[in-house]
């Protein structure tokens, strides 16, 4: 029996094609994946069953759901669907609730739609639906709002809200991108306890293919807006017919080939590093509450070295990068560059401060938009000892280019001109371009696909092979530090509880939040590969 | 919440005593004696000596602004030297026909704004969007005494439905009064409501793209109910914004067309307070403007909190 059964369906926005002949048919009670990189269609298959298409988008075909062809409903009568029959989470926790409404009233109002029920009743109803995604009201009463949580508690608001009327299909778009392991592995398996029990089919649409492994019985595999390859999702992994699912298997586990090579002398450490914030004052003349970030760290990066930090969110890594940077000033302990302490100086001296860059996670929000790639890149030029002239900045501009796999002629275009692998190979031009001794990258393939990823991973290995390039490597993806580090930091609560060679720390964890960590981590049985 | 309000108030009267200060300085200490502007080039220097005395112009400065501002918080704002009565009856006077027409022309610019927003802003990009969109440039490029000059010619000297100018007072019953204040409130009220308007749309656009609009068409409800419910709460912050500087201004700035509809406002007194060289009453009645102005802004941070609660958590 299935739920959902579409067939034929095609999208064109604008005249241009987006999907081609997709179908497919959920049955009752299934985990049904769907895989594919950004611009897929993953996203739009979604929409277009919910009826909610940007404006001017047109499809065709057909989806079945109940004995009726959702495509050919009114408005009102989809409004009817949307919500009671299907429910939809979406990837970005943070921004999908209405910041200026209580959590209580979010859920309440799905079920106030659609089944007349007065407030308190709705109310009463959203504290059951909130108890079962496991946000109790004896700790998360009904008032909050949703700045006042973190991004996996407002992912299961999302989820309470989406299955409050018990709907016979559950779309999540990509639940637990934005969220790290062990939030990501805590809400799958809520997804997957929803769909035991309830009996609901899900759909759930992902880039990773280690999710759809462990979480879906059957699966697409989507590329520029059609279904290339479908089955059973052991089967398909086992077979790998299409070329395209290969290649994105390879991509996913790629690790670029490259030897440990770290020399002896350090380039960065740090030394008992603190940081503390001070939190949001609740009452007038009240202390504020101090929260260490970072508690005491030391670490020492190798030339040529690459080190890998990982940890949760809100584990300190980033606190970490920043201080490392020189971006925040640390409380107590000592960050040396190339054995210059940075701290306790007024701002971090040039000729220091170029020694050590950084390229971070968002490709497009750390560039000026409205500046070409010869100044985006030049910028920091300003860290050099002596004035350049302008010829041999530009033909430093144009190396560092041509050192990132992009031509010289790019130097004329603006940012949103380069796809996003480009303008993260931009990014680490910038970096390169002043020819340091450190590179932090905090999480700087982690928004990228697979592909690209693979691909960016490569060029980080021959740039560090060609200029002897130290890595700090900060990520919540456990696949990647794995793939291209040395040595690995575990770093929880603001400390680091586990260090050592990378290889080492994965076979063998001796921490119990490492070993917590790795098992949380999503992965494809190995069996399914050989 | 109550910790915010409170961080607020503080920052309220500390702007009032700065702004006090800074009046006082401007016009008593500063050089350039006030009696001797005040009686005029060709004034005997006993007649200029006696005025200082009389305005209390000699004693020492500090203890001169506590006397002042004390009076002002005793509603004693010394009393007019031209009109030769206490400001306190004066200003009283025009408040109760300044605030009235500020409040009136606020309301009618709000009515205007939020139906033709949130119109506007559901068809975006369409005609009747363009349309409406000309027209509120229309609104804005149109001088409002102009416009009060065309709402007279054709309400007034054609229809004959209101009176020209003038205002009966409060005393001739509250409906005459609005009657009154009908017509310049619909002049200060035009310009007004269509900056509103666009501040409306472009605000409801960017709240319709947000994420939650999705979450919310996702749970089953319809366009309308997600932009009533959802996005228009969060569009609240600039109008509030807006709706704040309109109303400081509408309070003060209302001078030309109280001019052109012979009203006794706020506006005309001050003017006349200048141009008579009558200080007294320049000063009083430019710290009761401030203080009008200060209080919106205070009454709009609380409102924002209100609205957002993401902003009663200060660090």
């Amino acid at each position: 029996m299935s739920v959902l059964s579409v067939s034929g369906l095609g999208v064109t926005i604008g005249g241009t094609g987006i999907l081609k002949d997709v179908s497919f048919s959920i049955a009752s009670g299934e985990s049904f994946g769907v895989v594919g990189e950004s611009g897929s269609g993953k996203s739009m298959t979604a929409l277009a069953v919910m009826g909610l298409l940007p404006p001017g988008a047109k499809r065709t075909g057909s989806a079945e759901l109940g004995g009726s062809d959702l495509f050919k409903l009114s408005e009102p009568e989809m409004c009817r669907i949307r919500g009671r029959e299907i429910g939809m989470i979406f990837q970005e926790p943070m921004t999908a609730l209405n910041p200026v409404r209580t959590i209580g009233d979010q859920v309440a109002e799905t079920l106030m739609v659609h089944e007349r029920l007065s407030r308190t009743e709705g109310l009463q109803a959203a504290a059951e639906k909130l108890e079962r995604v496991g946000l109790p009201t004896s700790r998360f009463p009904l008032d909050l709002h949703p700045h006042e949580l973190s991004g996996g508690q407002r992912q299961r608001v999302c989820i309470a809200m989406a299955i409050a009327l018990r709907p016979k299909l559950l779309i999540a778009d990509e639940p637990t991108t934005a969220l790290d392991v062990s939030t990501q592995s805590r809400i799958l398996k809520l997804l997957a306890s929803l769909v035991d029990d309830d009996g609901m089919s899900l759909m759930l649409i992902t880039h990773d293919l280690a999710v759809i492994a462990e979480m879906t019985s059957s699966t697409v595999v989507m590329n520029e807006g059609q279904i290339v390859e479908h089955g059973r999702t052991e089967a398909l992994f086992r077979r790998m017919r299409h070329p395209y699912t290969k290649k994105l298997l390879a991509a996913s586990l790629y690790a670029p080939t490259r030897k440990v090579q770290g020399g002896s002398k350090p380039v960065l450490q740090t030394r008992a590093a603190v940081r503390d914030y001070s939190r949001a004052r609740r009452r007038l003349f009240e202390q504020p509450d101090r929260v260490r970030a970072v508690d005491g760290v030391s670490f020492v990066l190798r030339r040529g070295e690459s080190l890998g930090l990982v940890g949760e969110s809100g584990c300190g890594k980033s606190t970490l990068a920043r201080a490392v940077l020189g971006l925040d000033a640390l409380q107590g302990g000592a960050v040396l560059v190339d054995g210059v302490d940075i701290q306790g100086q007024k701002g971090v001296p040039r000729l220091v401060r170029r020694k050590i860059q950084a390229v971070f996670q968002d490709p497009y929000g750390s560039f000026n938009p409205r500046h070409r790639v010869e100044r985006l890149i030049s910028e920091p030029f300003h860290l050099e000892r002596s004035g350049m002239d302008r010829s041999e900045k530009l033909d430093r501009v144009a190396a560092a280019l041509v050192d990132v796999g992009l031509s010289p002629a790019d130097m004329q275009k603006f940012i949103h001109q380069f796809s996003g692998g480009q303008r993260q190979r931009i990014a680490l031009a910038r970096a390169l371009v002043l020819r340091p001794d450190i590179i932090v990258l905090d999480e700087a393939v982690s928004a990228l696909d697979v592909s690209i990823r693979a691909q960016i991973l490569d060029l980080l290995s021959d740039l560090q092979r060609k200029h002897g390039l130290a890595f700090l490597f900060i990520s919540h993806d456990l696949t990647v530090v794995n793939a291209v580090t040395d040595r690995v930091l575990v770093m929880w609560k603001g400390r680091i509880v586990e260090e050592g060679e990378t290889k080492r720390v994965f076979s063998s964890p001796r921490h119990d939040y490492t070993k917590r960590l790795l098992a949380a981590a999503p992965s494809i049985p190995q069996d399914w590969l050989d | 919440m109550l910790h915010y309000c409170l961080i607020r108030l503080a920052s309220l009267i500390l702007s009032l005593i700065v702004a006090s200060v800074a009046i006082f300085i401007v016009i008593e200490i500063i050089p350039g004696d006030p009696a001797a502007f005040m009686l005029g080039l060709n004034a005997a220097p006993e007649a200029v000596a006696a005025l200082k005395d009389q305005l209390g112009l000699t004693g020492n400065p500090v203890s001169r602004y506590f006397a002042w501002t004390g009076g002002l918080l005793v509603g004693n704002f010394g009393t007019s030297y031209t009109y030769r009565v206490p400001v306190s009856e004066l200003v009283m006077a025009r408040v109760s026909v300044s605030v009235p027409l500020a409040l009136y022309a606020l309301l009618l610019s709000t009515a205007i704004a939020f139906p033709v927003g949130l119109f506007a802003a559901a068809r975006r990009g369409r005609p009747a969007d363009f349309g409406i969109m000309g027209l509120t440039q229309l609104g804005i490029a149109v001088p409002n005494f102009w416009f009060a000059m065309l709402l007279v010619l054709v309400f007034s000297i054609g229809l004959k439905w209101f009176s020209a100018g003038g205002f009966p007072g409060w005393d001739a019953g509250i409906i005459q009064g609005l009657k009154a204040l009908t017509l310049p409130a619909v002049a200060l009220a035009l310009p007004q409501g269509a900056i509103l308007s666009r501040v409306m749309r472009s605000a409801l656009i960017e709240a319709l793209s947000e994420d939650y609009v999705r979450t919310a068409r996702a749970k089953g409800l319809s366009q309308r109910q997600a932009t009533v419910r959802h996005a228009l709460r969060n569009a609240l912050i600039p109008v509030l914004t807006i709706i704040g500087l309109q109303f400081s201004f509408l309070l003060a700035g209302a001078i030309i067309i109280e001019n052109v509809f012979y009203l006794p406002g706020l506006g005309r007194l001050i003017f006349q307070g200048i141009t008579q060289r009558d200080l007294v009453v320049v000063e009083s009645v430019v710290m009761l403007l401030v203080f009008a102005v200060i209080t919106v802004n205070f009454v709009v941070d609380i409102a924002y909190a209100a609205v957002d609660p993401r902003l009663r958590i200060r660090r």
